[in-house]
């Protein structure tokens, strides 16, 4: 009885919260922007008390995360040649034309 | 002999570059992964491979052997890149931010009582994955590349040189002649657009 009396009032507490806090239209860019630059005291507030009532933005912050350090780590990996990322047969034959064109010009002048 | 040995030691104080016929052996698959990557077409990056090596051709007798050839190769691509990405940006009018598609602002609910608040079918849903996981699957990378390519140039490269490249928010703003304030419009419409498309096309038929 008394759990649930505590459940409703935190529920009640919520989305008393929820119905005046910053919308998640105007946090989701604050989200991003985040990521990208320190934010004023003002607009961590806001997200913070945001976050506390809305579990979409929540993952969406965490998301983003996500995506940007698999991208860094994904990256990293391509950079010290970590994956098997050939040129086309075809590609390399242009390109070695091309090269030893070049290299015959410069050779002559 | 003695001439050929200190030849041989001259070489190898001045690092002189190797031959460039063995430049697509040596470096080329590797150069070509690195522009792909950032530039995400094929082409695209064959091209930027090819005129890499050719304007090192041209330079080399500016390569100092202070780093390894790759890294020198690697130097030029990545400017060659840059570059690009520059003419991308000064093919649109400063103040303009183009793809206003990509604002989504149908992600959000228009009336009601939760107006302005996500509507459920576009609200982000629970993903299990780490970074760990992610990096190594193909498929995700493919269908990355694929939620990218509807976005306008300039929003595409501006991810890129932060995204992948980890490029400072000022420094992105020079290389496309933006202010701050439009790279984060720009970076936030990338964002959520590819978000939504990774929900839909990965995470959701994953779960």
């Amino acid at each position: 009885m008394a759990l649930q009396f505590h459940k409703k009032l935190s529920h009640e507490i919520r989305y008393f919260f929820l119905r005046r806090l910053p919308t998640c239209r105007e946090i989701v860019p604050l989200i991003s922007q985040s990521m990208d630059t320190r934010l004023g005291w003002r607009f961590r507030i806001k997200i913070k008390l945001h976050l506390w009532i809305c579990v979409w933005c929540e993952w969406y912050l965490r998301q983003l995360h996500l995506i940007s350090d698999s991208a860094r780590a994904r990256s990293k990996k391509i950079d010290n040649g970590e994956f098997n990322i050939t040129l086309s047969p075809e590609a390399r034959t242009r390109i070695k034309q091309a090269i030893s064109e070049q290299t015959k010009k410069t050779d002559q002048n | 002999m003695v001439a050929a040995t200190m030849k041989k030691k001259q070489n190898l104080i001045n690092k002189s570059p190797s031959d460039p016929s063995s430049w697509v052996d040596l470096h080329g698959d590797y150069l070509y992964g690195y522009a792909l990557l950032r530039l995400r077409d094929q082409s695209a990056a064959e091209d930027a491979v090819q005129e890499t090596l050719l304007a090192a051709i041209q330079n080399r007798s500016k390569f100092e052997g202070r780093a390894s050839e790759r890294t020198w190769l690697t130097g030029i691509l990545k400017h060659k890149i840059i570059d690009q990405f520059r003419r991308a940006g000064k093919e649109s009018t400063v103040d303009d931010i183009e793809g206003a598609e990509f604002e989504h602002s149908d992600f959000f609910r228009d009336t009601g009582e939760w107006k302005n608040h996500w509507k459920p079918e576009k609200a982000p849903v629970e993903w299990r994955a780490t970074p760990a996981e992610l990096v190594e699957q193909e498929e995700f990378w493919n269908i990355f590349v694929r939620c990218l390519s509807p976005l306008p140039k300039r929003i595409a490269s501006a991810f890129t040189l932060r995204e992948i490249d980890e490029m400072p928010s000022e420094e992105i703003c020079k290389v496309l002649g933006i202010s701050a304030t439009n790279l984060w419009v720009m970076l936030h419409r990338a964002r959520l657009h590819l978000r939504n498309c990774l929900q839909i096309n990965w995470f959701r038929r994953a779960a």
